[in-house]
């Protein structure tokens, strides 16, 4: 029954995407909203994340875009008098929120119920230490343990159970600060990295099961005691890589019933002994290769990125029903949505095979061979469905989008196939793959040595066996086996030798039911499959098929899903169908209801082709889902399909370096000098043409991938040796102009081919050479002359009209010395879409919608008649976006900022002036800004005078202020005298060491450049394992000037989006 | 690699690769289990005697047969229909599922579109079909035509025990029988479970496992604690000689089933059984129990159910079907008459309602 003591509930978001929370909980929290609102309850939600679905306005009743801190949610009790919060759907960040707000007793000041799970549950599953006990009650096995809390309590557990031993930290999100040690000389250093990374510097030391069998299993229960398995999940890869990193499989395959069932009570058991009694939980388990031991690893007890795969895998949407369970129904009490008919109290049966994949950045963030282990690192994951293990491993391995097409065999010019089949690495299961292809025989010496079950060793025995026999002459039985086993076009196509594919076989739909085809489904979530019976009827002409962004990777994700999730309500609202494509389980746009069908499916013209066969109609959308579908739109064009909006050619235009340089001259714009290298000596010779500094990047980009400056020859010299970039004909490297401390700007307009709305101009903080990504964007622009921004709007303007541009538009623009570049411009959504929509108030997706429809921007009110161009405005005055990154979790890679982007998500901050803007954009960031203390300053030689009035302000506002030698002269020379500190070189007590101590409240460091790498790599990495509030240039030191400004008036402002 | 042909009564064909023993022509109902793991359960349950099954789940053989998993002494069901077949090795000790059906000389058939199948079961209903090679057709086909549907066939003889057993030994691996048992049930064998008596063994209870021609002058002769009606195959109203049995004990001592056993029960306190559609054969069906409110996920499989129209005003109806609301339990408290429709002792399925067997112990205490 519904709980009626309750009245106003604040949904918590997890903030910004980083490494282990990702766009899987704007999917729970979009859902619980949704079930939340449809049970008559007044709805708020914080979540400063301006990518997210779920801070639309119309969704939650009431939304505010704030820090995720005690105070501004505090502030929201006081303001928007909610009287529950719900503490589950917004990852470890929520659950750690809710622990905090208990803690502090603001819960029990302003009279808040926690729904969901409560504070005391939380803790159970939690602490270590506890939740072993608890285990050992319930006649379960945990590993063997100790709790540590220093390292000498370390080393006696260490005697106890020995080496190797894995270590985690309590309370973190996506396993960060674990580690396996394998050898005394890391055990020390890695326990107190651990100590560190635990808010309340405590560890759990573990026998260490690694080789051993991995599984997963999602949990629902209800306050009247009611539970189900929602889905198991068997990992491919052996315990000692993270499930997040591991590959996947659900249902468990390799279990007999007597095992799942075993593993199935004690997971229901575990939950009741927890007190998780109105929600979902994941719990995990290992099983010794043997199958002698089972053992319980954890449990989580919310939704978590594993249940929103489960959701996706099997039809039940967990986050929904988790928050009908938090207002007090029982499971039997709720429908099940995709049937219609069964209730939600029953068990997913699965006809089909769901394989994850996950998606690595191993360019930006490259991993020595044995590096995952119990912290995740993946960015993404993608998910495929089909009738047999092969179809679905193969579907999913093309769906990751990282080159792989299907179970492929790795190159071994670029591999080491032996050392990687025996590490912890991505590419591990294809190296395995590539060995059984080459001849391996013995699988059970293979499965011992690497803890592969030795099934899935058999499914790529049989992948090997079904290629050689298509190297050896295809005919069409033999390609309708392949189809029917996943494999592309193209990957049959390769192995056969041939030139041109004689065969084709149409691909039919089957239906995610949840129930194995013993009920008919009432909602539309498909995915193809061969040779078997069609089940869909086509949507007709009247559907548009909307081609989304696949798994997540750095430069392309939420922001992407939920472009194509709001167009997908646009159209609806406009009476037209939508179909989305899409792998990412993570996302919004993959949730059943969407759209009027939903495919999973890999986004590659052969499965979109299909798709446009079946369904009848030929309307696409590849301008919401960022690159890859634009990527898709030649192929789909010349294969009949209609793309909507902006036509391919204009697309091609602006893609294309040749042809985008003829538009920019045929127009009388400008763009940065750009000459093209074919070989090491032509780019030496074009960028002397140029002039130092230039930028170098391989043509069309994603992220700014392998991007770098050089400023002379030296480092271009290393470019080519230090960063092992091969340059030929075929693979040419650009050369550009760099425009050196330019002013640079994001432009986001929606055109109708005659005029253009500009939803609003960005100006970053951080200047050129810092990728637009990773940079601090201001909306509006907060120092620039309003004549460059009159220009910026005329080109804009003369770029739309020129390309007929039908939809959105991104330029970005560059200022150096009163003259404006254009840097790019994408006849697509760009990043900064959700942003610049929630910030100025006009939903610029909608808008499109409407352009493709044949709405013009007249006639749907945005401008007058006659009129060609008109901006938006910020609703609070200001609004900034930060980047937000995931550096903790590579603890070798330098924070410092380049053209490379390596953000993983992003953050705003709204406020009435600069300074509050930019205060909550850090907060939001979780780089919380002093409000006094100690401020360490070590900058390049550039950077001295920019800083000087930066160091007076601070010193004014009664800072202490530190410098490094150099520093301290040239601010003292500039007439600020300042205390010195020592360089890490230079002896102790030194940067690093007030670091460590945390003596220090904020630092101000700049790169010394290419040369003096090394010591300052040390203070920034060391300065993110510390916590302290840092920023890496100039201008971010600047604007950080003005929100201490703010922080010092100590306000917390929290301000509510108006609502539609 | 033999291709084969599933044939249905109403005409409809499907096409896959024979494995398992020669197919042998031999007609059945056609019934799918939606479970995931639990095949081995599955073949070697009785209940499926006289009966084809078909497997959703798509991916089959994946850990082999460990044999002591098994629900009786062999495979019970006519044949087996999957998508896919695993055919590599398996762990030591365990044969493979191709060499375990050939060795217990059942035909199956693999590659088979069993989602196309279990839709045009769920739509048409259960009904007759056969295996058999493409060259086997104009037999096979006249084999069908003439076979009588399963509401005709008594199919318990081939199953139920030759010869009554105190306290049968369950085989290697499993619960042995209680040495001092503080209860005694007469359990009469339909096609029994294994695991049924596993869980009267857990619970110290002996059993005399009886034939089904047993009478109630055989029964009461043991004075047992309790009348317990087991599992077993096919349609309940041609178990006359069962029904007079249950009758003749209601009273006299409590009267105990799961599923055929609480059909039996039903007709033997005045109410009928209907054949359902395509009945109900999986491991995730959610039953209420009607007293407490509790919800809980049960394994089952039957094709009948108790009609609740029929059902005298005495008994009540103690469970539901939480999707559908078909009779999932009942009870008579003054005839001390207990029963379920679903499988409390799962294997396979969860085990979520072993605490039924408690229950059961508990009514049956005088």
């Amino acid at each position: 029954m519904r709980r009626d003591d309750i009245r106003h509930i604040l949904v918590i978001g997890s903030g910004p995407i980083v490494i282990g929370q990702a766009c899987e909980f704007d999917y729970s929290g979009v859902q619980a909203v949704r079930a939340l609102k449809e049970e008559g309850y007044e709805v708020s939600l914080i979540n400063p994340n301006p990518a997210t679905v779920m801070t639309t306005p119309g969704l939650a009743d009431h939304i505010f875009m704030e820090p995720l801190t005690p105070e501004y949610i505090e502030k929201i009790f006081e303001q928007a008098g909610p009287d529950a919060i719900l503490s589950t759907m917004g990852g470890q960040t929520a659950l750690n929120l809710t622990m905090e707000l208990q803690k502090r007793g603001i819960l029990e000041k302003y009279g808040v119920k926690v729904i969901g799970a409560s504070a005391e549950a939380i803790e159970r599953a939690e602490d270590r230490g506890k939740f072993k006990e608890i285990m050992t009650t319930l006649g379960l096995e945990s590993a063997k343990s100790g709790i540590a809390h220093s390292i000498d309590e370390a080393l006696r557990v260490k005697k106890e159970i020995g080496l190797p031993l894995i270590i985690r930290p309590s309370f973190t999100l996506g396993g960060m600060g674990g580690a396996i040690a394998k050898t005394e000389e890391e055990f020390i250093p890695l326990v107190e990295n651990a100590l560190e990374v635990s808010p309340v510097r405590e560890i759990l030391l573990e026998e260490s099961l690694i080789g051993w069998r991995e599984f997963e299993m999602e949990v629902m229960r209800d306050r009247d005691d009611n539970a189900i398995i929602v889905c198991s999940i068997e990992n491919i890869d052996p315990m000692g890589v993270h499930t997040g990193d591991s590959i996947t499989v659900a249902p468990i395959q390799s279990l007999t019933d007597a095992e799942y069932q075993k593993m199935r009570t004690a997971s229901i058991d575990i939950l009741r002994a927890v007190g998780v009694d109105c929600g979902g939980s994941n719990v995990q388990f290992a099983i010794s290769p043997d199958h002698e031991r089972m053992i319980v690893i954890e449990m989580n007890p919310r939704v978590s990125r594993s249940s929103a795969l489960a959701s996706k895998a099997t039809g039940y949407p967990i986050a929904r029903i988790s928050a009908k369970l938090a207002v007090g129904y029982t499971l039997s009490e709720i429908l099940n949505e995709i049937t219609g008919e069964s209730v939600s109290c029953f068990e997913p049966a699965l006809d089909y095979v769901a394989v994850k994949v996950p998606r690595f950045e191993l360019e930006k963030f490259p991993l020595p061979a044995s590096a995952l282990g119990t912290q995740m690192r993946s960015v993404g994951e993608a998910l495929a469905l089909g009738r047999t293990l092969n179809e679905a491993l193969n579907k999913a391995f093309r769906s990751s989008e990282q080159k792989l097409e299907g179970l492929v065999e790795l190159s071994r010019e670029k591999y080491d196939v032996e050392l990687l089949a025996r590490s912890a690495h991505p590419m591990r299961y294809l190296a395995l793959y590539t060995l059984i292809k080459e001849g391996e025989k013995d699988l059970e010496k293979l499965s011992e040595e690497t803890g592969y079950d030795i099934y899935f060793l058999e499914a790529l025995k049989e992948q090997a066996e079904l290629d050689r026999k298509i190297s050896e002459g295809l005919d069409e039985a033999l390609y309708r086996e392949a189809k029917m086993a996943g494999m592309s076009d193209r990957r049959i196509l390769s192995l056969s030798h041939l030139t041109k594919m004689p065969y084709h076989m149409d691909a039919v739909s089957h239906y995610v039911d949840t129930c194995a085809g013993e009920t008919k489904a009432k909602t539309p979530y498909c995915y193809l499959t061969y040779g078997e019976e069609d089940e869909g009827e086509a949507l007709g002409e009247n559907a548009v098929i909307i081609l989304a962004s696949g798994p997540n990777r750095i430069g392309q994700g939420l922001e992407f899903d939920t472009c194509c999730t709001l167009s997908s309500q646009a159209y609806r609202r406009r009476g037209r169908k939508t179909i989305m494509v899409n792998s990412n389980p993570e996302t919004v746009s993959t949730d059943y209801n969407t759209s009027d069908r939903l495919y999973i499916e890999p986004l590659c013209p052969e499965a979109v082709l299909e798709i446009m066969r079946k369904e009848k109609t030929r309307d696409v959308v590849v301008q919401l889902g960022g690159q890859t579908p634009l990527n898709m739109a030649e192929a789909l064009e010349k294969a009949g399909a209609h793309i909507v909006g902006t036509s391919l050619e204009s697309i091609n235009r602006t893609e294309d370096r040749e042809l985008f340089s003829n538009l920019v001259r045929e127009l009388g714009l400008r763009q940065p000098e750009n000459r093209m290298g074919h070989s090491r000596e032509e780019v030496f010779e074009k960028a002397k043409e140029i002039g130092f500094p230039v930028l170098l990047r391989p043509s069309f980009v994603l992220g700014g991938r392998s991007m770098f400056i050089a400023y002379d020859e030296e480092s271009l010299d290393e470019f080519f040796t230090k960063m092992n970039v091969q340059v030929s004909k075929s693979h040419p490297i650009l050369v550009d102009q760099f425009l050196e401390d330019a002013f640079e700007y994001d432009l986001d307009a929606v055109s109708d081919g005659e005029r253009i709305y500009i939803g609003g101009i960005l100006q970053h903080i951080e200047a050129a050479g810092i990728h637009s990504g990773d940079s601090a964007a201001v909306f509006p622009p907060y120092k620039s002359k309003p004549e460059i921004l009159d220009q910026m709007r005329r080109w804009t303007l003369k770029l739309a009209k020129e390309l007929k541009v039908k939809g959105l538009m991104n330029i970005q623009f560059a200022e150096k010395d009163g003259k404006l570049y254009i840097i790019e411009v994408n006849p697509r959504a760009s990043r900064t879409v959700p942003f610049i929509s929630k910030a100025s108030g006009v939903n610029l997706i909608e808008v499109a919608v409407r352009v493709f429809g044949g709405e013009d921007l007249v006639k749907q009110g945005l401008l007058e008649e006659g009129e060609e161009i008109r901006e938006g405005r910020c609703i609070t005055g200001w609004a900034i976006k930060e980047a937000v990154f995931s550096f903790d979790r590579f603890a070798n890679v330098d924070p410092a900022l380049g053209p490379e982007m390596r953000s993983t998500g992003e953050v705003v901050g709204m406020g009435r002036t600069f300074g509050e803007a930019y205060a909550k954009s850090q907060a939001g960031a979780n780089n919380i800004l002093p409000s006094r203390g100690r401020v360490i300053i070590s900058v390049n030689n550039k950077d001295r005078v920019t800083i000087a009035p930066i160091a007076k302000a601070l010193q004014e506002m009664g800072f202490e202020i530190l410098a490094t030698k150099g520093t301290a002269r040239d601010l003292f020379n500039l007439g600020i005298l300042t205390d010195v500190v020592l360089k890490v070189h230079e002896g102790h007590p030194n940067i690093v060491d007030y670091i460590r101590a945390k003596k220090v409240d904020l630092i101000i460091n700049t790169p010394m450049g290419f040369h003096a790498r090394r010591s300052d790599d040390d203070i920034r990495t060391e300065t993110i394992r510390a916590h302290i509030p840092y920023t890496t240039t100039t201008s971010a030191a600047s604007a950080a000037v003005e929100a201490i400004r703010y922080i010092q008036m100590g306000r917390y402002t929290v301000r509510e989006l108006p609502r539609k | 690699m033999k291709k084969a042909i599933l044939k249905l009564k109403d005409g409809k064909e499907f096409s896959g690769i024979a494995f398992g023993a020669p197919i042998k022509l031999e007609c059945s109902e056609v019934v799918f289990n939606t479970g995931t793991p639990g095949y081995e359960e599955i073949l070697t349950d009785p209940s499926y005697k006289g009966q084809i099954v078909t497997l959703t789940s798509p991916m089959i053989g994946n850990y082999g047969i460990a044999v002591k998993d098994g629900e009786s002494s062999g495979v019970k069901s006519t044949a087996l229909i999957i998508k896919k077949l695993y055919r590599g090795s398996v762990m030591k000790g365990r044969l493979s599922l191709d060499e375990y059906l050939k060795k217990e000389g059942i035909p199956a058939l693999e590659a088979v579109d069993t989602r196309a199948l279990t839709i045009h079961l769920r739509e048409h209903g259960s009904q007759n079909g056969i295996l058999f090679y493409e060259e086997d057709r104009a037999e096979a086909e006249k084999k069908l035509e003439s076979y009588p549907d399963i509401t005709k066939m008594d199919l318990i003889e081939q199953v139920t025990v030759t010869e009554n057993i105190y306290n049968p030994e369950l085989g290697e691996g499993r619960t042995s029988p209680p040495s001092s048992p503080d209860m005694h049930f007469a359990l009469i064998d339909y096609g029994l479970k294994r695991s049924i008596i596993e869980n009267f063994y857990k619970r110290n209870i002996a059993v005399t496992l009886m034939k089904a021609s047993t009478t109630a002058e055989d029964v009461l002769k043991l004075s047992p604690d309790c009348l317990f009606l087991s599992n077993g195959p096919g349609d309940p109203s041609l178990l006359k000689n069962a029904v007079a049995l249950a009758r003749e004990c209601m009273g006299k001592i409590p009267v105990e089933g799961i599923c055929l056993g609480h059909q039996i029960i039903t007709l033997a306190l005045g109410g009928k059984t209907v054949k359902m559609k395509f009945g109900h054969h999986g491991s995730n069906q959610p039953v209420k129990d009607m007293d407490t409110g509790k919800t809980f996920v049960t394994a089952q499989n039957h094709g009948f159910m108790s009609d609740e129209k029929s059902l005298p005003g005495s008994v009540r109806v103690w469970m539901r079907n939480a999707n559908d609301n078909t009779v999932e339990g009942l009870y008579d408290e003054k005839k001390k008459v207990y029963s379920v429709q679903f499988h409390p002792e799962a294997a396979p399925g969860p085990e979520d309602a072993l605490w039924i067997f408690d229950y059961f112990k508990e009514k049956a205490k005088r």
